[in-house]
């Protein structure tokens, strides 16, 4: 069945079709996520708010728009996540004085094998939001820059202009990271 | 780093992200929204009905503002009340989306429709402030402005794009000449009676406003005109005249007061649009309508021959007993005067009188009578004329011809139709509401009127505008626009417009039958918490325009 159909049938309340269509966004809804900074741990749970959330708007999607709604309702349960992470945090703090998140490391050697990709992963979350959310979109998704612009709410200019000032933060952040390292 | 090695870098990471395992079970999604629902049905019994009512107060004013109806407000009655920051903030960023998907279309609207309304300026061969002195044009005018402010854009909601289309569709298809709405017609096959109403729906006003524009062109060559010296020894700017009136399907021919006029004549003139053949033949009556105008003139008698009189009510009744929709407004103006001018003939007119001056019966009168009475020329009058023959035939005299009034005839024709009851309530069409926008609008005319439209400007007025701006004249004490506008010698007590402030409409309400030819129209004001009308009576001066003769009590 075509994606159009799917969605067609999810907007009419037939179950199957809504579960084939997570079966074929959550890969990317996920992937999603995890490259704007859920803990691997958590992945499920957001994946999960994001697909009710979305079944809640369902009937008012275009067709032709679900993939980039998809990434908006993602990228705003990611938003809510970090701010129920930083509540959280610092309820912690003053629990413990420090925060307890001690198995983030080897989750995301679970989830990225390679320190490479770890470090490079880290670089990115490291990035403002402004510049992460177009560099992951347009490296790690393909979206084009007016999928960007319409997913991020801002125009074509901006879009281009935060690649490529993500770009060299990026590389400079590689290098310091990498002079760090060898040095 | 250089680029080359970035990207390859980058190129690696997105491999390692695409080998991610997924993590979500759907069904545990379908659990969770099963959940909600039960909670949310619980919760959408115990809700705060006030916050309801606001919400409603809330969409309806929306609602009027925009005069958007079509765009619909079901999607803020659907969502729960209680939202979540990111459901806020989803709703939030499709607002902005909708504003900006909205605000998008607005600006390629401007750009289509400032560039439709200059094609059709150089067509019309007007200036610009000609152009936008036609109250039709003013009418698009006001609605573009409607859809292209700012405060549109910000009330947006619901689902648009389709509507867009077709809120750009209607408004595109109304700024237009009448060679265009012609031109428009694809000829692939016949039209229906409504798709041919529609034609004229957006042919009328067009063709009125420009006839009586390019007829007011004429008058400074109308002792040449007379002359009749070959169109050839015309001077330039009259022959131009007459080719752009020509091109509009407007015949050059001599009015009711003996001046030249452009007449249009879209479906027989010498200057008739090809397209016209696939205008359905029942519609073909509203035409001859706005073309022949009035059929009874002054002194109750016809104004064509009665053989002509008689196949233009053929034509009109054809399209009174096809047309569905007895509520709009032409289907009305086109009854009225049907039921006038039957009226008139079955009661015998001064060239065509019932009795002759010795009081006895006409006898070309009652062969007239006969041939009605036998189903010639009408199926609606018929029985009316056969209990007047019978009548006559018995007492010599006709109860039912004496007390025969527009009412008897719209109720032949309800019973022609096959229907029980009809529609004759004069105040539900071509309203005027007097809201922002419209004074705004009026303001305008005026302004357009003092920066040296003058009299040009007051002749192409509709009944209702004219009507409008001379209560504007009365409310900013412009003596001599009153004067302008109302016929020479007439006295109007101004008096009873002291509630001018509370004006609520302003509607036309066709034309008076008794004296016949004087358009109607209803000023409605609040007073003292009552809606009060006062009926203006319009009639044409001597140039053939529509001025102001009084007060209808």
């Amino acid at each position: 069945m075509i994606k159009a159909e799917l969605i067609l049938k999810a907007q009419q309340g037939e179950k199957e079709a809504y579960i084939e269509l997570i079966q074929i966004h959550q890969r990317t809804v996920e992937k999603f996520a995890f490259q704007c900074g859920v803990h691997s741990n958590d992945l499920a749970d957001v994946s999960q708010e994001v697909f009710v959330k979305l079944y809640r708007f369902l009937h008012q999607f275009k067709q032709d728009r679900f993939t980039t709604w998809l990434y908006k309702i993602t990228l705003n349960a990611t938003r809510d996540y970090y701010r129920k992470e930083q509540r959280q945090q610092a309820k912690e703090q003053k629990l413990h004085a420090q925060p307890q998140r001690t198995s983030s490391s080897s989750a995301e050697e679970f989830m990225l094998l390679f320190e490479e990709d770890r470090l490079l992963h880290h670089a990115i979350q490291a990035l403002d939001e402004k510049y992460r959310y177009p560099l992951i979109l347009y490296y790690f998704h393909e979206l084009k820059y007016e999928e960007i612009a319409e997913v991020l709410n801002i125009s074509l200019s901006t879009v281009k202009v935060r690649l490529l000032r993500a770009k060299e933060k990026l590389k400079v952040a590689l290098m310091q990271e990498g002079s760090v390292e060898n040095g | 780093m250089d680029d080359k090695q970035f990207e390859k870098r980058m190129v690696l990471l997105k491999k390692s992200y695409d080998r991610m395992d997924t993590q979500l079970d759907p069904n545990k999604v379908l659990q969770q929204i099963d959940e909600e629902k039960a909670t949310h049905n619980t919760q959408v019994i115990q809700k705060n009905p006030v916050k309801r009512q606001k919400a409603s107060v809330w969409l309806v004013s929306i609602a009027s503002v925009l005069l958007l109806g079509i765009l619909g407000t079901s999607y803020m009655i659907q969502q729960p009340e209680e939202l979540s920051n990111s459901e806020q903030q989803i709703m939030q960023e499709k607002q902005e989306e909708q504003q900006k998907t909205y605000r998008d279309w607005a600006n390629e609207l401007t750009e289509k429709y400032e560039h439709q309304k200059e094609e059709i300026r150089k067509e019309l061969m007007v200036s610009l402030d000609e152009l936008n002195a036609f109250s039709y044009i003013q009418n698009i005018e006001n609605e573009f402005n409607n859809y292209t402010n700012n405060r549109s854009a910000e009330r947006i909601t619901a689902e648009m794009a389709e509507n867009l289309q077709r809120m750009e569709d209607s408004l595109l298809e109304k700024l237009t000449t009448p060679r265009r709405v012609f031109e428009a017609i694809d000829g692939k096959k016949p039209l229906t009676f409504e798709e041919s109403y529609k034609i004229y729906d957006l042919y009328e006003q067009p063709a009125i406003q420009l006839e009586s524009f390019y007829s007011g062109l004429l008058e400074p060559y109308e002792h040449l005109l007379k002359k009749k010296v070959p169109s050839s020894q015309y001077p330039l700017e009259l022959q131009t005249i007459i080719e752009t009136a020509s091109e509009q399907g407007m015949e050059l021919s001599i009015n009711d007061n003996g001046s030249y006029a452009f007449k249009a004549n879209p479906i027989n003139g010498a200057f008739a649009f090809e397209e016209a053949k696939y205008l359905h033949p029942d519609s073909l009556g509203y035409f001859e309508y706005s073309q022949k105008g009035y059929l009874v003139m002054d002194k109750d008698d016809v104004r064509y021959s009665l053989e002509e009189t008689l196949e233009i009510l053929t034509s009109f009744e054809r399209a009174l007993l096809a047309d569905k929709n007895p509520g709009s407004r032409y289907y009305y103006m086109l009854r009225d005067r049907f039921e006038y001018t039957w009226t008139a003939l079955l009661k015998g007119t001064p060239k065509h009188p019932a009795l002759l001056a010795d009081g006895t019966i006409n006898k070309d009168y009652i062969t007239f009578l006969q041939q009605l009475a036998d189903g010639k020329h009408s199926k609606v009058v018929k029985q009316i004329a056969a209990t007047i023959l019978q009548e006559l035939a018995q007492q010599q005299t006709s109860t039912t011809r004496d007390g025969l009034a527009a009412y008897d005839i719209w109720q032949a024709l309800l019973q022609a139709k096959g229907e029980k009851a009809g529609f004759r309530n004069y105040d539900t069409f071509h309203f005027s509401y007097m809201d922002e926008a419209e004074a705004v609008r009026i303001d305008k005319l005026y302004q357009q009127y003092r920066e040296g439209g003058k009299e040009t400007l007051l002749n192409q007025l509709s009944p209702i505008d004219m009507v409008a701006l001379y209560l504007y004249a009365i409310m900013v004490g412009d003596h001599a626009l009153q004067q302008a506008l109302v016929i020479p010698n007439t006295v109007i007590d101004t008096s009873r417009f002291n509630h001018l402030d509370n004006l609520t409409a302003i509607s036309q309400l066709g034309e008076s039958n008794v004296p016949h030819k004087y358009p109607l129209v209803s000023v409605r004001m609040k007073e003292d918490s009552n809606d009060k009308a006062v009926i203006i009576k319009l009639m044409k001066n001597n140039n053939g325009h529509n001025r102001i003769i009084g007060i209808a009590d």
